[in-house]
């Protein structure tokens, strides 16, 4: 009789990875798109300091969370691997299986021209652990032959922004095209809150304000009576909302400039001919408005064999060239005078690297992940039933979870 | 197995031994192997059930507390109701409906055609199907047809409708799955006996009371598979979900078996998704052991 | 039956018929569209005939982001080798519980049965932990033998409840013929079942074929990737899709699945259960 434990001992070790040379590290990322740029960045290094990236993408998040997660602390886990920024990377450092990359910062990063801010987002008690790899700025990208149809040009001040939904109201285009994707409701908690008062938005950020408050209620009620007024579309899945803006069915998307790349590749927009953007005013008219920020951070695995060789490898992954071939790619820029090669996009880096806007973590980093889970469920059930009373309870519901969390 | 305990004996008692034992061997490789894979993964979920754990930092161990937790959560009652309207949902269409097109199938001339045709879509998976549909069903799909042709209350995303959606994704788990028990079905209908149900019709049998009276009775060993293959399959009904809505909007279109995975991987509360597992698989080991009992009667 | 006459008969076909066309339709859809072009897809609407045939153009940008054929060519070699294995362990199982002298026979039954009833989300952790210990992740045989694990359950139940179908007669005078047990296992059970190990072929086959979960989770490199994890690498970055070349892709991962059926479909009118107890 076969037995298929003999079997598996007999062909075990044939796994057809070759990740374990001397100058290769692995590098595990749940973009698997990234992949090309990646293998680019890495042939421009080898020239230089003999370090190859074997690079492994994941399709499924899912997945990528166990691979990531269960691989951590072995020595042959990979040297280096994506992550998320905030209480999800808290998490992560509190384990004590990542590198901490705090004198990597000084001693190279900041030098490279990386925004030394950005540490803020990485940082865990008092440490960096992540290396920026992507940041991305949340603007409102608008529909310029929409715009120019019905006369309309981007906002001054959040009653223009209003004056501009109500006219495509009423011309019978979707002011604010909405996408369905399970987390996307907690975009606008925070347009809305950034809008109203950013203070405010930190202070329930960190658990300081409940969400309760009436200031909240009051910064909410304004998303309330937008969405009664019918300013914003039925909910739809990610693509049909690129969709929806391209074909002009909807006038304005509020998304990361990634967004750009599905209206280029997809839709044959051009940058300032079809689609343009612009940062949502704040409320008072006097506060400098604010653009939120996702930030993705690459780690090193403490336990790896290859974390040696893999804060090299970091050292030129920040880079302005490094960063370069990858907004090329992405469409998405962060370091400052890092070219996209798209106008749009290009704009947006400068201004968020200017002192005339305020820069906020969002929503989704910035706040414990069960607060994030519960708010993102309820604001959804909000959106769908719009109305004083549900407002309350989706905040009081938020709030009995946040009661129980340590910021 | 019970071997190593034999006392010294004579050749004849070992030989009887070996006689005893040799059944058993059969059983081996395929328990082995569930037993690596399988059970020791149940294990795994049952251990992680009682305790605290994100997948990163060290379990905490909390007793019953998930399990509590469970029952006071109303997405977990919400969830059960979905996963009953799933399983209602399979046992008519993949299963009822599939009958009646098995029986209407057997009547008319061209069978190899319609086999094939309603076979179709059991060759894609339920990944691909649930994303087939849901470009079919979404803003710019049907909806959109719909609306062009002038039904605009109809121009809409269906599948964000909560409630409505459940029974458009049963409907469309239907269209897909119900090709494996169709062909069940007409090959154990084509396999009965003549001579029963031509004495029946002497008798005087006809129509629906032939069907329930004389050929369902004969169809039961396949009708037991179909059964409680659609019923396994339906408590557990994850991809087509995960596909077409993701449990949304607000949770409103998950089942058990969304619930858990959600809780599991996306909130990293792996505890709590085990535990959701855990009241699942005892609910259908239950079930197929009451509908399973019968067959055993008197094999031992 | 005779009870039918040739209208009714003709009532039925045409209700058939009307039924298969609602069961074909999404398939319009895929044909369609998976013949346009990216950009006519998205700035058309789906019910606009395709202006030309791009099957090429989509098979290009497939392979220049996937391993199709490699994907394509893993699935094949896990489908069939997992499932004969399968087909193979669960056999000899179904053969002792239902024909030898064993105590226990339900419990047995149960206790590999029970691999069924499992979400199966739930075994991606504990078999991701025990591969990366043995060494096992990201190969082939890894694949393969959680595949076999899997598949044992399902085949283990049907062909139980058609072994137990077979009349004990036949067994007892295989017997008095002074066979042995291993014999009668071949030269009877094998050989009378044969349309439900069709039928477990078929199923199992699918299953693993169109598996996304463990290949998902227990495979990293091409080289061990099945074809509906390679597929989900199409997946573009947010509200970036090339659908055309998503549906072709799905049409031509399809094709052995329906294959399959179609060789397969024959040998099911060889013996059923057909005996109730």
């Amino acid at each position: 009789m076969t037995s298929t434990s003999l079997l598996l001992v007999a062909c075990g070790g044939n796994n057809g990875s070759g990740g374990n040379s001397a100058n290769a590290v692995d590098y595990y990322s749940d973009l698997a798109d990234d992949g090309p740029i990646v293998e680019e960045i890495s042939e421009n290094m080898e020239e230089k300091i003999d370090l190859s990236i074997n690079f492994t993408g994941y399709s499924d998040g899912q997945a990528y969370q166990t691979a990531a997660s269960q691989s951590l602390g072995k020595e042959d886990s990979p040297g280096i691997f994506k992550w998320w920024s905030g209480y999800r990377l808290n998490t992560l450092a509190s384990t004590g299986e990542i590198a901490d990359l705090t004198d990597e910062w000084e001693d190279y990063y900041i030098d490279a021209g990386i925004n030394p801010e950005l540490a803020e987002a990485f940082t865990v008690d008092g440490k960096i652990y992540g290396a920026p790899l992507s940041v991305l700025y949340n603007v409102v990208f608008y529909n310029k032959n929409v715009f120019d149809e019905y006369n309309l040009s981007p906002p001054e001040t959040f009653d223009d922004f209003l004056d501009i939904a109500e006219t495509l109201k009423n011309e019978g285009v979707i002011p604010l095209a909405v996408k369905n994707d399970g987390w996307a409701s907690f975009v606008w908690l925070q347009f809305f809150l950034g809008a109203y008062d950013p203070d405010l938005y930190t202070d329930l950020v960190e658990g300081n304000v409940s969400y309760e408050d009436d200031q909240v209620v009051e910064a909410l009620t304004v998303w309330q009576s937008m969405i009664e007024a019918g300013y914003f579309g039925e909910p739809v899945k990610s693509e049909n909302q690129t969709r929806q803006f391209a074909m002009g069915d909807a006038a304005m998307a509020y998304e990361p400039p990634i967004f750009i790349k599905g209206l280029e590749d997809d839709y044959d927009m051009e940058a300032n001919e079809d689609y343009g953007m612009f940062v949502i005013p704040s409320m008072d008219g006097d506060t400098e408005p604010v653009i939120f920020y996702e930030a993705s951070p690459l780690v090193i695995s403490e336990a790896s064999s290859q974390k040696d060789d893999a804060k090299k490898v970091l050292r030129e992954l920040e880079t302005k060239d490094s960063f370069e071939i990858y907004a090329k790619e992405s469409k998405a820029a962060f370091v400052e005078g890092v070219e996209t090669g798209n106008e749009i996009s290009d704009e947006i880096n400068e201004i968020a690297n200017s002192d005339d806007y305020i820069l906020k973590l969002r929503y989704y980093e910035a706040t414990p992940s069960n607060i994030v889970d519960t708010a993102t469920e309820n604001l959804w059930e909000f959106f769908y039933n719009p109305s004083e009373n549900s407002l309350k309870k989706a905040l009081a519901n938020i709030q009995k979870v946040a009661d129980e969390e340590d910021f | 197995m019970e071997i190593v305990k034999s006392k010294p004996s004579s050749k004849l008692s070992m030989k009887r031994k070996i006689e005893k034992i040799t059944p058993y061997l059969y059983l081996v490789p395929a328990v082995i192997l569930v037993v690596i894979f399988c059970i020791y993964s149940d294990f795994f979920s049952l251990i992680v059930s009682f305790t605290e754990w994100d997948g990163l930092n060290e379990m905490q161990f909390i007793g019953f507390q998930n399990y509590i937790q469970m029952f006071q959560d109303p997405n977990f009652l919400l969830s059960s109701i979905n996963t009953l309207i799933w399983v209602f949902g399979t046992l008519l269409i993949p299963v009822f409906i599939a009958l009646l097109f098995a029986i209407a199938i057997t009547h008319v001339k061209t069978q190899s055609f319609f086999k094939i045709v309603f076979y179709l879509p059991n060759a894609l998976s339920q990944t691909i199907a649930g994303i087939i549909l849901t470009t079919i069903l979404s803003t710019y799909g049907l909806p959109h047809l719909l609306g062009v042709m002038g039904f605009e209350s109809l121009a809409k995303d269906w599948l964000t409708v909560p409630y409505i959606n459940t029974l458009i994704m049963v409907v469309s788990s239907g269209w897909q799955g119900i090709g494996l028990n169709l062909i069940l079905f007409i090959v154990g209908l084509n396999q009965i006996p003549k001579e029963p149900i031509e004495a029946a019709i002497m008798e005087g049998a006809k129509g629906i009371r032939l069907y329930t009276k004389v050929v369902l009775p004969l169809l039961k060993p396949i009708m037991l598979i179909v059964l409680l293959m659609s019923l396994v399959n339906s408590f557990k009904s994850f991809d087509t979900i995960w596909v077409m809505t993701n449990g949304g909007p607000f949770r409103t279109s998950e089942t058990l078996a969304v619930t858990m995975y959600k809780e599991a991987f996306v909130n990293n509360q792996l505890g709590y998704g085990s535990a959701i597992a855990m009241l699942l698989s005892v609910t259908v080991l239950i079930i197929s052991w009451f509908l399973l009992r019968d067959t055993f009667k008197g094999e031992e | 039956m005779k009870t039918y006459t040739e209208n009714s008969r003709k009532t039925i076909t045409i209700l058939l018929s009307f039924f298969c066309f609602l069961w074909f339709l999404p398939f319009l859809y895929v044909v369609i569209n998976g013949v346009k072009t990216r950009k006519e897809y998205n700035l058309g609407e789906f019910w606009d005939l395709p202006k030309g045939i791009s099957i090429l153009e989509n098979y290009e940008y497939i392979n220049d982001r996937i391993d199709f054929m490699m994907g394509f060519m893993n699935s094949l070699l896990y489908g069939a080798i997992a499932t004969t294995l399968a087909i193979l362990f669960a056999s000899l199982a179904a053969y002792a519980i239902s024909a030898l002298k064993i105590k226990g026979k339900m419990f047995w039954f149960m206790l590999i049965y029970s691999g069924t009833i499992f979400p199966f989300q739930m075994y991606i952790i504990p078999i991701f932990r025990m591969y990366s210990n043995v060494d096992l992740y990201d190969s082939k045989i890894g694949l393969l033998a959680v595949y076999t694990a899997l598949c044992i359950p399902f085949c283990l139940f049907v062909l139980r409840n058609y072994f137990y179908s077979i009349p004990k007669e036949l067994v007892e005078s295989a017997k008095m013929d002074g066979a042995s047990d291993f014999k009668i296992y071949v030269s009877i059970f094998m050989k009378m079942a044969k349309a439900p190990i069709a039928a477990c072929f078929l199923f199992q086959f699918t299953w693993v074929w169109n598996d996304l979960l463990f290949g998902l989770t227990l495979s990293k490199s091409a080289e061990a990737r099945p074809i509906m994890s390679s597929l989900s690498l199409l997946n573009g970055a947010s509200g970036t899709n090339d659908v055309p070349s998503a549906l072709l892709a799905a049409i031509l991962a399809s094709i052995p699945t329906f294959f399959i059926f179609l060789v397969l479909n024959k040998s099911f009118n060889y013996g059923f259960p057909t005996t109730s107890k």
